[in-house]
């Protein structure tokens, strides 16, 4: 199917052997070198024209290759259907596979954060090599020290996912859920759709224990009833308020979804 | 060969170049040059064939697969493309002189004798 097609140097090379070659056979019959050239092109003709011959058959045959290809290839689908089928069938597969990598690519790597300044967020983690932890558990302290004595950054939340027991109002349940900084809310650029999301007094060891809600919580469990707010729930048997419930689209930036 | 012209070399017919260069590989490979040489030898210098019209016809000769070529060196050690024939390239060849002889026998036939040149 493929075939070697001829380039235009070659055809050049070509014709400068053709010359050599006479060239040579009126220097044996005795021309000096240079009248044999001239002898060699004379024979020959015009050498700008043959080029020009070339390079237009040549043009012309492509595209006459080209539709005896395309109505050979149409034939020769017709002719097997059962072929043309497999060949459209690896087709669509192959084309709805790369878009669906893709997509996924362009989702988990590419996609910009839906936060607010996502070019200028970092996700910091410890690591504890002597132990070969790649996530090792960071002390409130320890963060409270990082966000007062690192210049670099301009704020500095904390949030850790785990999985809790809700109860009250209604059967317990187990969920994903996150514990998390007064201030991730606002550094993520996330405003409640219901009610608020935690004051920073809330951080206080002896503050209000008070939850938020993500939308798929609030619907699910509670209806999708104004009335939420202000109700006690118990996370694995703590008491709390909620204080608020998260617009539908919200997520963390490790966990889908906020319970 | 004389640069003095005799008489008037003959131009050639349209199509006629393709049969010559066909002919004149029956005899082994040869490249551009051989051929042009060759076909004015045999004709014994009658035919006019100008060098470079010879590469549009060996161009749509490989196109045709009639013929192959292949870049190798010449008898005295230049880099040449020569040119072979084919199988397809011989038939052809066999078809295309019986059709050009049974259309000279019947010009002939129709000028008739008497006319011809001494």
């Amino acid at each position: 199917m493929f075939r070697r097609r001829r380039k235009e140097n070659d055809f050049n090379a070509e014709i400068e052997a053709h010359i050599q070659l006479e060239t040579d056979r009126w220097r044996d019959q005795g021309l000096s070198d240079e009248d044999a050239r001239a002898a060699a092109n004379r024979a020959f003709g015009n050498i700008r024209q043959a080029q020009e011959r070339f390079y237009e058959s040549r043009r012309w045959l492509w595209w006459d290759n080209f539709w005896q290809d395309v109505r050979l290839g149409l034939r020769m689908l017709a002719k097997r259907p059962g072929f043309a089928g497999v060949a459209v069938l690896t087709l669509a597969l192959g084309i709805g596979a790369n878009t669906v990598i893709f997509s996924a690519v362009y989702a988990v790597l590419l996609k910009p954060l839906p936060f607010k300044d996502s070019d200028r967020l970092v996700f910091i983690r410890k690591k504890n090599p002597t132990r070969g932890w790649v996530r090792n558990p960071i002390s409130p302290a320890e963060i409270l020290a990082w966000r007062n004595q690192s210049g670099g950054l301009e704020d500095m939340a904390a949030f850790t996912s785990s999985s809790c027991v809700l109860g009250g109002a209604g059967d317990a349940e187990e969920d994903p859920c996150e514990i998390a900084s007064s201030n991730l809310f606002p550094l993520l650029g996330a405003t409640a759709a219901r009610g608020r999301t935690f004051s920073a007094d809330e951080d206080e060891p002896e503050g209000p224990r008070v939850a938020v809600l993500s939308y798929s919580l609030w619907q699910r469990r509670f209806g999708g009833e104004e009335s939420a707010i202000g109700r006690g729930i118990t996370l694995n048997g703590a008491s709390c308020t909620i204080i608020g419930v998260m617009p539908v689209d919200f997520f963390t930036p490790v966990c889908r979804t906020v319970r | 060969m004389s640069t003095q012209e005799i008489r008037e070399r003959l131009e050639l017919l349209q199509g006629t170049l393709d049969l010559l260069i066909l002919r004149t590989l029956i005899f082994g490979p040869q490249h551009g040059q051989g051929i042009a040489r060759a076909i004015q030898l045999t004709s014994e210098q009658e035919l006019l064939v100008e060098h470079g019209a010879l590469y549009p016809a060996l161009q749509r000769l490989e196109e045709r697969k009639w013929i192959s070529a292949k870049w190798g060196t010449s008898a005295n050690n230049r880099k040449a493309r020569f040119y072979s024939l084919t199988i397809a390239g011989r038939k052809q060849l066999i078809k295309e002189t019986n059709k050009w002889k049974r259309f000279a026998t019947a010009i002939g036939r129709v000028l008739g004798p008497g006319t011809e040149e001494s």
